[in-house]
């Protein structure tokens, strides 16, 4: 079964890119701009398997979007997908029990990388 | 004289009287009640007196005061008694004239039994020349020995057979004795320390025999009564007796134990500065008012290669031609009394520029005008400067960097990953391009082919290195922000150097233009090497910039084979060094004191970023504490020197 994928990310031209990368790999992906879309997204009743965040977001930031996605959706992965060189796994993520969430750093040159980690978090 | 009537042979009393009458001494007799009854003309020369004012009065007149009034005790006495005084004896003693003046006389006093009478005769000699002279003699041998006491040297008279005969107050005090305790010993076993008594003995003895000239100067120490030594110079001179013959040596000799002292004191001053003044870094030149130096330091030598000797006397604008511009602020030194200071003097030697610190201080000593030039030579401070003020502007550039990243990466991102989708979407790969093709009526292999032949394919490439090369050149200058996530742990230099080779050979963009397996790698490590507390990932990149650059270097600087890079390790002090020399095409001065800027590069455009050694540079100095430097000679090839402290690398 392929993975459901929430993209959020700020920049739509990667949100263009990612989603159509994804979707080439075979997944279904819903691309959304900011933190609050994506609470609206869940709240409306999608799910997903997988969520691809930013963290530098206008309004909520990824952090707490992260945190707030769980208390919806227990089940549901992260990758962090963030520009900023000195971001680490704060250690309150890992505490949610939810897995080690995946860092990727932008900028991406190969989306590869990008869709082995969606495949490899989907499945824990 | 009288004599008695009843002797054997009577004399002639008319020749008695004529020797009586004509004797040189005074002759004066007088009976057991001191009464006078013959004062002959000598007699009456010495006291004065004609013979008929005396004769019958009793002798005690022609004494002072006490023999005046003591005689007749004395006479009693001896009459009694038989004590004698004078009779019989002769003696020194004092008469009265009839003037009142009191004269020295020898009295001799003999007792005569005339008859029945007992007379006495005394023989009167007068002493009065004689005392005089004495009195002359002694007066000025006290004034003599107050001159010897005065005399601020020691004086010693020191007899033929090495006693001494005359020590003066001086003399007394340096040696420790009362004149006493010197006169009359041995000169040399007394006071002659035993190191060098036979030694001055000979020097005494060829003195003395007159054979010689002996010294009329020397120097020696002479032992004193509390067992110490003082150092006495000495001038001497012979004493000769009335034949000419030397009978002993009169010296003068001053103590010079404490001048001696000084002196060496000075010298040993004078030689401690004059050292301190040689290892002071800076070049210290004194000049006169003339401007002629007077002081040359080790530094001025080594700077100029003219040694002191020469150098003293000459003129400072010949010596020092590229300070010239000095003398002026000498000039200005002196007449204000006040130092003058010119910071980062700029001067040209040999082609490069060179700065200099330069201080003249004014000299005034005993009115003579002169100042001292002090010449620090800044150039290697300046240089760190310079860098500084590079790797300040690099950080504030990593900072910005660390602020935009965020911002760049985002359409560094969209341009990449467009070009990825792209590309993907003309690949038979997917089945959705190939479907999407047929509903369109075309196949994507004529699409392609359209592609390639528009070169459109290769503009697409060209998107996608321009894009991965500012990813490159953001992460470089992210570099030198100060990462918060620095890994500091040992590491061995050895290990980090081979990853370092590995990597180097698989490059891919390195292999295009070149096999690295066609450098010989030279390896010297030292085995004696601990581990380095480094961030390793830095290190590592570090390295592999340096190594990376000499292969481009060779690949590119048309230097036939044999290539070869030579990977050195040592420890030095309490850190390590490590070279990384390569035999490429080497660059020239003007290159070598820009490798470190930052955006600096003599690569081909889009093949370095311009950022590799100064993010080296700022991994080793800033993040490591360490140093990195490089030298090279045109043609012969390049050698990057990296130091690390062993335990250093405060984490930035």
């Amino acid at each position: 079964m392929s993975p459901r994928v929430l993209l959020v990310d700020d920049e739509p031209l990667v949100v263009r890119n990612v989603k159509a990368f994804l979707e080439d790999e075979g997944m279904e992906v819903d691309g959304v701009g900011s933190a609050e879309e994506a609470l609206a997204r869940v709240r409306d009743g999608a799910a997903y398997d997988v969520c691809i965040m930013d963290l530098r977001l206008p309004g909520m930031d990824g952090n707490l979007a992260v945190h707030t996605l769980h208390r919806l959706q227990p089940a549901l992965r992260f990758i962090i997908h963030t520009g900023s060189t000195s971001y680490a796994i704060p250690d309150e993520l890992r505490a949610l029990g939810i897995g080690e969430p995946q860092l990727l750093r932008k900028p991406l040159a190969d989306m590869e990388l990008l869709a082995d980690a969606v495949r490899a978090v989907a499945r824990r | 004289m009288a004599t008695s009537p009843t002797s054997a042979e009577p004399l002639d009393s008319s020749l008695l009287n004529a020797l009586v009458t004509h004797a040189a001494d005074g002759i004066i007799t007088i009976d057991a009640e001191g009464t006078v009854r013959l004062f002959n003309p000598a007699a009456e020369r010495l006291f004065g007196y004609r013979a008929e004012e005396v004769m019958g009065r009793n002798v005690s007149m022609l004494m002072p005061e006490p023999y005046h009034s003591e005689h007749d005790g004395y006479m009693r006495r001896y009459l009694e008694t038989g004590e004698r005084r004078i009779i019989g004896i002769g003696r020194e003693v004092s008469g009265r004239r009839k003037d009142g003046a009191v004269i020295p006389i020898y009295l001799s006093v003999a007792e005569v039994d005339w008859g029945e009478q007992r007379l006495f005769a005394g023989i009167v000699h007068d002493l009065s020349e004689r005392k005089q002279a004495l009195d002359h003699l002694r007066r000025e041998r006290d004034r003599v020995q107050r001159y010897l006491d005065i005399a601020g040297a020691m004086i010693v008279a020191i007899d033929a057979d090495q006693t001494v005969s005359l020590v003066n107050r001086r003399g007394c005090e340096i040696l420790g004795c009362t004149a006493p305790d010197i006169v009359g010993k041995n000169w040399f076993d007394h006071f002659i320390p035993q190191a060098v008594r036979e030694e001055t003995r000979d020097i005494f003895r060829h003195l003395v025999s007159g054979d010689v000239d002996g010294p009329e100067y020397y120097e020696n120490s002479v032992l004193t009564h509390g067992g110490g030594a003082r150092t006495i110079a000495w001038h001497n001179a012979l004493v000769k007796d009335d034949a000419g013959r030397v009978v002993g040596t009169l010296s003068s000799g001053e103590d010079v134990t404490d001048l001696k002292h000084a002196m060496s004191e000075i010298q040993r001053m004078r030689s401690y500065l004059k050292n301190i003044i040689d290892s002071m870094p800076s070049l210290l030149v004194g000049v006169n008012a003339d401007g002629l130096i007077t002081e040359w330091n080790q530094g001025a030598q080594q700077v100029t290669g003219v040694e002191a000797s020469d150098a003293l006397g000459r003129s400072f604008a010949e010596l020092l031609p590229h300070l010239s511009s000095q003398l002026d602020g000498m000039r200005e030194a002196m007449q204000r009394h006040e130092p003058v200071r010119t910071e980062r003097l700029a001067t040209e030697s040999k082609g490069e520029v060179r700065y200099s610190d330069v201080v003249v201080y004014p000299l005034i000593a005993d009115g003579a005008v002169g100042a001292v030039i002090r010449v620090d030579d800044i150039t290697s401070r300046v240089r760190i400067e310079q860098m500084m003020v590079q790797t300040e502007k690099m950080m504030s550039v990593g900072g910005l960097a660390a602020g935009m990243a965020h911002e760049i990466n985002n359409p560094l991102s969209a341009v990449l990953q467009g070009c990825q989708n792209i590309l993907r979407r003309l690949s038979a790969g997917l089945p959705a391009n190939n479907q999407t093709a047929q509903a369109l009526g075309v196949s994507l292999d004529t699409i392609n082919a359209y592609l390639e032949q528009r070169g459109i394919l290769g503009f697409l490439e060209g998107i996608r290195e321009a894009g991965s090369r500012a990813t490159r050149i953001v992460s470089d200058m992210l570099a030198f922000s100060r990462r918060s996530d620095t890994q500091f742990a040992p590491a061995s230099l050895e290990e980090m150097l081979e990853t370092v080779v590995r990597l180097v050979s698989s490059d891919y963009d390195l292999r295009k233009k070149y096999d690295f397996r066609r450098i010989e790698i030279e390896r010297d490590y030292d085995p004696r090497l601990g581990e380095v507390y480094c961030d390793r990932i830095e290190i590592e990149q570090v390295f592999l910039n340096v190594v990376k650059n000499a292969a481009q270097a060779m690949a590119g600087g048309g230097k036939p084979p044999p290539h070869r890079i030579a990977l050195r390790t040592r420890e030095e002090g309490n850190g390590v060094r490590v070279e990384i020399e390569d035999n490429g095409p080497g660059m020239d001065e003007e290159t070598c004191k820009r490798v470190f800027e930052p955006f600096f590069t003599t690569k081909p455009v889009g093949l370095g970023t311009g950022l590799g050694l100064s993010v080296s540079y700022f991994i080793v100095t800033e993040h490591h504490g360490g140093s990195i430097s490089v030298s090279s000679t045109p043609g012969q090839g390049t050698c990057f020197t990296i130091r690390l402290p062993q335990r250093g690398g405060v984490p930035a």
